[in-house]
């Protein structure tokens, strides 16, 4: 009844995710429905990132939703399910940007944007506000495609070969541009830090 | 130039990063620095043992840092992305998807059903509704009340659908996942319910009927039912008369009625209930998805009284009845055994 996958940190995966998708091969609409309900909220917060404009980021999880059904025999996750539907809606609602901007749009000029929270029993008032700016600042001088590396290696846990097959860049391009991005961002931070001390 | 080669990262193959530089250089690193150095929030986020090491190593040589390091560490633990929730709109898409009935013919009868069909599609182009079933279905964790045309009452648990005809000719419904009956007006017609493995008569008034993963089970409340299966009939006649049908084998039990109904209150009690068929429960009625270290933990009895409307409560209740700790991302409940 439970798949026995076991992955690298030990834990056994019950069948719930898996046998949705054998259900969505087979025809089964709840299967999507349930994915559906899974996916939603992960979906639209990576998709609110890029633009403010909720109905683009809804008619993107459509989109994706619709297009996953549409060829769901001929679908491989095995490099799993979450790399899958983050990597279709990216090309679907990057698509629907490029359309509404009506322009040639590269991924160049992309936005992406986040705010950043702490648990305030941690760390609380002015120390708080304090320490939120100095991040959001450093966030800000980063270009929009390193911030998104940082969204997914920090906050959502991807590996690097997930984070380079979803923003379709070579696994040692994202590397560099990690490595690039950290750099500049610890560079910013100290630098904004040794202005406010002297 | 100069300031953006220091610290040099470098990535050998697919393994993590090494760096060349020391624990000398965050020497005179505040908490906040620390907060918002890579290598720092790398090590916090996936540790291993080069950078483990490294920032041991980093405590041992500068003691008094070492409290700074802790508070950094166990703050970048609690750093998120400020989120929304969004609203759910399923049903545009089920729209765009709805699948259409098929029908079987043969060669001849499907020539002429083309001709046909070209000349109804503009008048069908029309028409909001084709479909001459009504499916109502809940989502993952919702318990929905409905009314049937004849009146009759039903609660859907959470991922369940109910379907009939639209035209209510025949007083008969079919069911997937879990429902409370109440039937009204009983007359000569019957009432029938259909699963996938079994049909029940009504002959009385108030049952539950749960459908998942190929096993389908009836919970008589009050009145009357008759359970069919493919070659068997049982009639279930007292309160907490029982039927399951399971693995093609349709049998009969004496159950307490509220174990199996108290889902509608949003309450699971559980007596002697296995963690697996409870962790079934959490993914096919609420859409959870467990994983656990230790599946022993599968055969163990658990029994008692949970409430599931408050999340937070469920998660507490699951680490005191397992005795592990549980921690909830997303719609992902991690067990981890002590």
């Amino acid at each position: 009844m439970y798949s026995t996958f076991i992955g690298l940190n030990k834990t056994v995966v019950l069948s719930g995710e898996q046998s949705l998708w054998d259900g969505l091969k087979r025809g089964n609409v709840q299967s999507l429905e349930a994915l559906y309900t899974q996916y939603n909220e992960l979906l639209y917060n990576y998709g609110k990132k890029f633009t403010t404009d909720i109905h683009l980021v809804q008619d993107a999880i459509q989109e994706t939703f619709i297009s996953l059904w549409k060829y769901r025999t001929s679908i491989s996750a095995d490099k799993g399910f979450n790399y899958y539907l983050l990597k279709s809606f990216r090309n679907q609602l990057l698509r629907l940007i490029k359309e509404r901007a009506n322009t040639t749009y590269t991924d160049e000029n992309l936005e992406f944007s986040f705010e950043v929270g702490f648990d305030k029993q941690l760390i609380a008032g002015e120390e708080y506000a304090l320490l939120s700016k100095q991040v959001k600042d450093a966030l800000g001088q980063l270009t929009a495609r390193q911030r998104e590396i940082i969204y997914f290696r920090f906050f959502e846990g991807l590996s690097f070969e997930e984070i380079a097959g979803i923003m379709n860049m070579q696994v040692r391009a994202t590397y560099k541009l990690t490595s690039r991005a950290l750099a500049a961002l610890k560079e910013i931070m100290s630098i904004l830090l040794i202005l406010k001390i002297i | 130039m100069g300031h953006f080669l220091s610290p040099v990262f470098f990535y050998i193959q697919n393994s993590a990063f090494i760096m060349t530089h020391s624990v000398h250089n965050y020497s005179n690193y505040t908490m906040h620095q620390l907060l918002t150095a890579p290598y720092f929030l790398e090590w916090v986020r996936f540790p291993d043992a080069t950078n483990t090491a490294f920032w041991e190593d980093f405590k041992k040589t500068y003691p008094q840092k070492a409290e700074d390091v802790n508070r950094a560490a166990a703050i970048a633990r609690t750093m998120y992305v400020v989120k929304e929730k969004p609203a759910m709109l399923w049903e545009n898409i089920y729209k765009e998807i709805k699948p259409r009935s098929t029908i079987r013919l043969n060669i001849i009868w499907k020539a002429a059903a083309i001709f046909i069909l070209a000349i109804v599609a503009t008048w069908m182009i029309f028409r909001t509704n084709t479909d001459n079933n009504i499916e109502i279905a809940s989502h993952f964790g919702e318990v929905k009340k409905l009314i049937l045309p004849d009146s009759s009452e039903v609660t859907l648990n959470g991922n369940s659908t109910i379907r009939y005809s639209k035209n209510w000719d025949k007083r008969e419904v079919w069911i997937n996942g879990e429902a409370f009956f109440n039937v009204k007006h009983l007359n000569p017609d019957g009432f029938k319910v259909h699963s996938e493995e079994i049909d029940i008569n009504v002959l009385g008034t108030s049952f539950n009927i749960r459908s998942r993963r190929g096993t389908t089970s009836v919970v008589l409340n009050s009145g009357k039912v008759l359970v069919t299966d493919e070659d068997k009939q049982l009639l279930l006649s007292a309160p907490g008369d029982m039927a399951v049908y399971s693995k093609k084998e349709l049998v009969k039990k004496q159950v307490p009625v509220s174990n199996y109904t108290s889902w509608q209150q949003q309450k699971l009690q559980l007596d002697q209930v296995t963690v697996a068929a409870f962790f079934e429960m959490l993914e096919d009625d609420w859409g959870y998805n467990v994983q656990l270290s230790d599946s022993s933990l599968l055969q163990k009895k658990i029994s008692g009284e949970i409430d599931m409307k408050d999340k937070q409560v469920l998660m507490d209740a699951l680490a005191v009845i397992l005795n592990a700790n549980v921690t909830q991302q997303g719609s992902t409940i991690i067990v981890t055994t002590n």
